[in-house]
């Protein structure tokens, strides 16, 4: 009797779903049958130069540390997909970030040489002090080379010789062929004569008074830098950002005086998915003055103006942080980590962290930078402040990782290169350990997120490349793809299956829906003995054409 | 007629669950579109597959040319930032319930936010006008050299003292330092101090001269001896014979002058001489049960006031360090502290002169990362002149932040104190670390009563903040095997010793 009427049941439910979409709990169509978009115009112009931001160091972390984490929490706001990604679930071109590896081939010497468009400082010299680097802290000097280009010089903290001259070149130049707006880096070496005095070289202090900046003044912060053996002064050059600098963007909300930034900061793919490129690069020190807006000319019609948007000083990736801050834990807790602190607290110190028994290499130029404690998945910047960060998901992780597993060894070689670090064995240590930490993060979300991309369809197939299989995370032999069609009211047409192949790129038999444009949705499960995962590729026909195109890809 | 509508999924759920649990086959692997059992195997020839290292082709192909940066005409066609995600289905602003929620919440938010207010206000004020650094543009020179500073401090017992200071840093052109203050918190509660440091006058040497005032409104005295605290007695106590201890008060007005030395003699072997000129008076305190209601002022010895002379030598052995450049400079993770001391008391007035003499050590040892440290402390102090003698407040005291945690201040004085402190610290991060300890000791009548009965323990936790470089404060709840709570704020670590020179 019970399964009679188990069985009424069932007919009943099997009748409403095939009556009704998405009584298979699939959402109908998603997309539209169109090609995904590459670019968007967020390059309208704006007339006037937005204010410069003024950035309150301690309200930003008093409001971001305990004043907004009880606000979200009583807005009782769901979290977001990111926004800011097109129908492929990739991030379009625009003022924030530029499609490059992955996207088109990158030479070894277009990677070194990066963001850079103009010759070294070093062959135009003498420098023409203007005035000492803006804000406190370590010595640096704002100057002009013997062409009238400005630049920032900086230099490596006393006894941490080439640590944060060579992070920043390395760093800066991932970053850039990851996709971000970098600035033009050269590491430089000078004697103190390479430098002169302008008339009105200044200084000026936090209340922005200038004061005259005089040579005994230049050589008394010059006297604090450490020689390299040749008696020279290595030190990072930093072109000056063309336009009209407006500090960093808001970790939260748009800028309201940019009618082009439409989008939360918070919810931009390309601001949360950096996460794990940062967490790759053990890129801690995110906050605010660590991004820069540029009104800037565009550069087809120098009378069109918008924002640019740009990262700056990575010069304490790496593992410099840890080195130069004397704390280990850099990367594994925030600075004012609340919750491990009292976890410490609880557990008495009897816990091992994960941060414990770390080491810098005794490698000159080289921080505190490993790979056998790293967490891809645990990984913390300094402070618990970039809203995107905190606001990020699986989905902009997995974003971030697929970048980053795109650099070829060599490709990390080269850019190693670039940091100029004096011992060889230094850069191959780097670049170890990069590869390590590339692998471990992409491993790690390609384990979160089903890892198929690249989908491409054809006639009669659809093809698509198994990241996992494809960098060797994963067995072909134990994977195999469940495949079940749907039309776009979400009624199922049928299922089929496939194997994992070699090297990662695999197959399946497509037939579009005879409706309409065949817009069909197929739901990809990936099965491997510790992972099962889905991805919906949405499929139609090019109305063109007539041939098959995937008009959107939605991550389960 | 109405529109045919469709049941949520949430209403046919029920009947799929029962689908899936009915039938078994459901959950199998579909068939194969060629009659394979699964796995199948792959229906279009694979095609030929990229190698890992190999950069993958998105599709589309990108918006940008090789090596150039889009211009606005590049884009101009293209959609606005948040138009670019191709979807035509909408979501919903949330569920119902999530609304209802917000504006539950949103008055308790407010309340939150303004409760917040007034201290973000502070930082905003601060941090916009700099108002730390203007305030150094008024009242210091360029050089930071000079200048005058407000001074506040909050003591559990004599509340909050509030006052100025004048510091120069550099009078002779080697660092030397002089600083004069002065602080009030009432009538009673007064503080003036001048001090003069050798800077680096002097090498391998630092002198050390100050002079100070203090008026101390209720200092507590709770008798002589290792007595239980009483709450009430019929008679006044005589505290030279009876150890009885109660509660009490007095105020103290204490002038002194005082020349210290630091010589460092070898590695790290310290010679430090000292000597102080001191003179106390005592009277009735501004509140609380006065002293002289509960004990005989006669037994009180020097409760009509000392003048007297203290000359000191300690030896100190000095090798507390850090084990690691990772670790706060602030925090001891190895090494030791060996120091021995004797002076002698001249008294001025009537009363013999006595001896002073004791030792302290700490050891710390790191047990692990961090750092933990298992950090040991003993000391001793003991005067020869006997209870008739010796002034009480002169006698060598237990109790409080500094040694015997979980008792009140100076709850125990005698001719001889001893007291053993074992402590387990660990980091909770760069800036706080947190510690267990056990306190043991109490105070004897002479050297040949030292023994192990009846000794006083307590115990607590603390938490510390220090920067890399330099110890911030330290707080800590103490209780002990006899009972009582106690809250301890202290702006010096526990390990730094006491200066007998300057004591209260």
């Amino acid at each position: 009797m019970k399964s009679t009427a188990l069985g009424l049941g069932l007919g009943l439910g099997l009748a409403i779903s095939a009556g009704c979409g998405g009584g298979s709990g699939v959402p109908g169509a998603r997309f539209a049958n169109a090609p995904a978009v590459t670019a968007v115009n967020d390059r309208r112009d704006v007339p006037r130069a937005p204010a410069p931001r003024q950035l309150l160091l301690d309200v930003y972390h008093f409001d971001a540390i305990v004043k907004r984490p009880v606000d979200r929490a009583l807005e009782l706001d769901p979290p977001h997909r990111a926004r800011g990604v097109n129908a492929l679930d990739e991030v379009p071109d625009s003022t924030w970030f530029t499609n490059r590896i992955g996207a088109r081939e990158l030479s070894g010497d277009e990677l070194q040489t990066g963001p850079i468009t103009l010759e070294s400082p070093e062959l135009h010299k003498p420098w023409t002090i203007k005035s000492s680097k803006p804000g406190a802290g370590d010595v640096g000097f704002v100057v002009a080379d013997a062409r009238g280009e400005k630049f920032l010089i900086k230099f490596d903290a006393p006894g941490y010789p080439e640590q944060e001259t060579a992070t920043h070149m390395i760093v800066g130049k991932i970053l850039w062929a990851c996709g971000y707006n970098v600035t033009e880096d050269f590491i430089v070496h000078l004697r103190k004569e390479d430098l002169v005095l302008a008339h009105d070289a200044s200084i000026v202090d936090m209340f922005g008074d200038k004061h005259p900046l005089d040579r005994a003044e230049v050589d008394r912060r010059l006297a604090t830098i450490e020689p390299e053996p040749d008696g020279r002064l290595r030190a990072l050059a930093s072109r000056w950002i063309a336009g009209k600098t407006l500090g960093g963007h808001p970790a939260e909300g748009v800028r309201d005086d940019d009618p082009n930034d439409r989008i939360p900061h918070e919810q931009r793919r390309d601001l949360r998915g950096a996460y794990s490129i940062f967490a790759w690069l053990d890129h801690v020190d995110v906050f605010e003055s660590n991004f820069l807006d540029a009104w800037v000319a565009d550069r087809g019609n120098p009378r069109v103006h918008y924002l640019k948007h740009y990262l700056i000083d990575f010069g304490k990736s790496l593992g410099v942080m840890a080195t130069t801050g004397h704390d280990p834990r850099r990367g594994h807790a925030y600075v004012i980590d609340l919750g491990a602190m009292a976890v410490s607290l609880l557990e008495a110190g009897l816990v091992k962290r994960s941060w414990e028994g770390r080491s810098a290499p005794p490698l000159r130029g080289v921080g505190l930078f490993e790979a056998q404690t790293f967490d891809p998945g645990r990984w913390k910047p300094d402070y618990q402040v970039y809203a995107p960060f905190l606001a990020a998901d699986r989905f902009d992780k997995f974003w971030g990782a697929k970048i980053a597993i795109r650099f070829t060894r060599e490709q990390v070689h080269a850019l190693v290169e670039t940091g100029q670090l004096s011992d060889p064995r230094a850069v191959e240590y780097v670049t170890d350990t990069l590869v390590a930490r590339q692998r471990a993060t992409a491993a790690y979300w390609f384990a979160r997120v089903n890892p198929l991309d690249h989908f491409t369809a054809y006639s009669d197939r659809l093809c698509f490349d198994d990241l996992a299989i494809a960098y060797d995370f994963a067995k072909p032999a134990t994977t195999h793809y469940e495949v079940t069609r749907y039309d776009r009211a979400a009624h199922k047409l049928g299922a089929l299956g496939a194997r994992g192949e070699a090297g990662g790129r695999a197959c399946v038999a497509l037939t579009l829906d005879p409706g309409g444009d065949g817009y069909t949705m197929l739901d990809i499960t990936t099965h491997r003995p510790d992972f099962t995962g889905s991805t919906f590729v949405h499929v139609a026909r090019d109305p063109a054409s007539g041939s098959p195109r995937v008009i959107g890809i939605w991550r389960l | 007629m109405p529109a045919l509508r469709c049941p949520s999924v949430r209403a046919v759920s029920p009947v799929v669950v029962a689908l899936l649990l009915s039938t078994p086959a459901a959950a199998d692997p579909p068939p194969c579109p060629n009659g394979e059992a699964p796995p199948c195997s792959n229906i279009v020839g694979v095609v030929e597959p990229r190698r890992p290292s190999e950069p993958v082709q998105p599709i589309p192909a990108p918006a940008t040319p090789p090596g150039r940066e889009l211009t606005a005409a590049d884009v101009a066609a293209d959609p606005l930032p948040g138009d670019e995600g191709g979807r035509i289905d909408r979501g919903g602003g949330g569920s119902t319930w999530r609304q209802i929620g917000r504006g539950v919440l949103y008055v308790p938010r407010l309340m939150f936010d303004f409760a917040l207010a007034p201290f973000r206000a502070g930082l905003w004020a601060n941090e916009r006008y700099q108002l730390g650094e203007r305030y150094d543009r008024v009242f210091y020179n360029d050089a930071k050299t000079i200048g005058l500073y407000p001074t506040l401090s909050i003591d559990s017992a004599l509340g909050i003292t509030a006052g100025a200071g004048f510091v120069h840093r550099d009078l002779f052109g080697e660092h030397e330092e002089l600083t004069l203050q002065a602080a009030a918190g009432s009538r009673y509660r007064q503080i003036y101090s001048a001090r003069l440091a050798s800077g680096n006058r002097f090498d391998g040497v630092k002198l050390e001269l100050d002079a100070g005032y203090e008026r101390r409104p209720h200092d507590a005295f709770y008798g002589i001896g290792n007595g239980d605290r009483v709450m009430t007695t019929s008679a006044p106590i005589d505290p030279r014979v009876d150890s009885t201890s109660i509660e009490s008060h007095y105020r103290q007005y204490r002038s002194r002058l005082a020349l210290t030395a630091d010589v460092r003699a070898w590695r790290q072997l310290h010679v430090r001489p000292a000597a102080a000129v001191s003179s106390v008076e005592f009277g009735s305190p501004d509140q609380g049960e006065p002293i002289v209601g509960l004990y005989d002022p006669r037994g009180l010895v020097g409760w009509d006031g000392v003048r007297y002379g203290y000359a000191e030598l300690e030896l100190r052995w000095d090798d507390r360090h850090g084990v690691t450049t990772m670790e706060p400079l602030a925090v001891y993770s190895a090494g030791s502290l060996a120091s021995v001391f004797a002076g002698r008391i001249v008294q001025f007035d009537a009363g013999r002169d006595f001896w002073r003499y004791g030792f302290d050590l700490e050891k710390f040892l790191r047990v692990a990362d961090g750092p933990r440290v298992l950090a040991a402390r003993l000391h001793g102090e003991a005067v020869t002149g006997n209870r008739y003698e010796v002034p009480f407040v002169e006698l060598p005291a237990l109790g409080g932040p500094l040694y015997l945690r979980g008792y009140a201040l100076d709850q125990f004085r005698d001719r001889v104190a001893a007291f053993g402190s074992l402590a387990y610290e660990w980091d909770l991060s760069q800036w706080f670390s947190a510690s267990v300890f056990v306190d043991v000791g109490r105070v004897y009548p002479d050297v040949g009563a030292l023994s192990l009965d009846h000794l006083r323990m307590g115990y607590g936790v603390s938490l510390e903040a220090h920067h890399v470089e330099s110890f911030v404060l330290e707080g800590s709840i103490g209780s002990s095997i006899d009972g009582g709570l106690f809250l301890n704020l202290s702006f010096n670590p526990v390990y730094d010793l006491d200066q007998r020179v300057r004591r209260r």
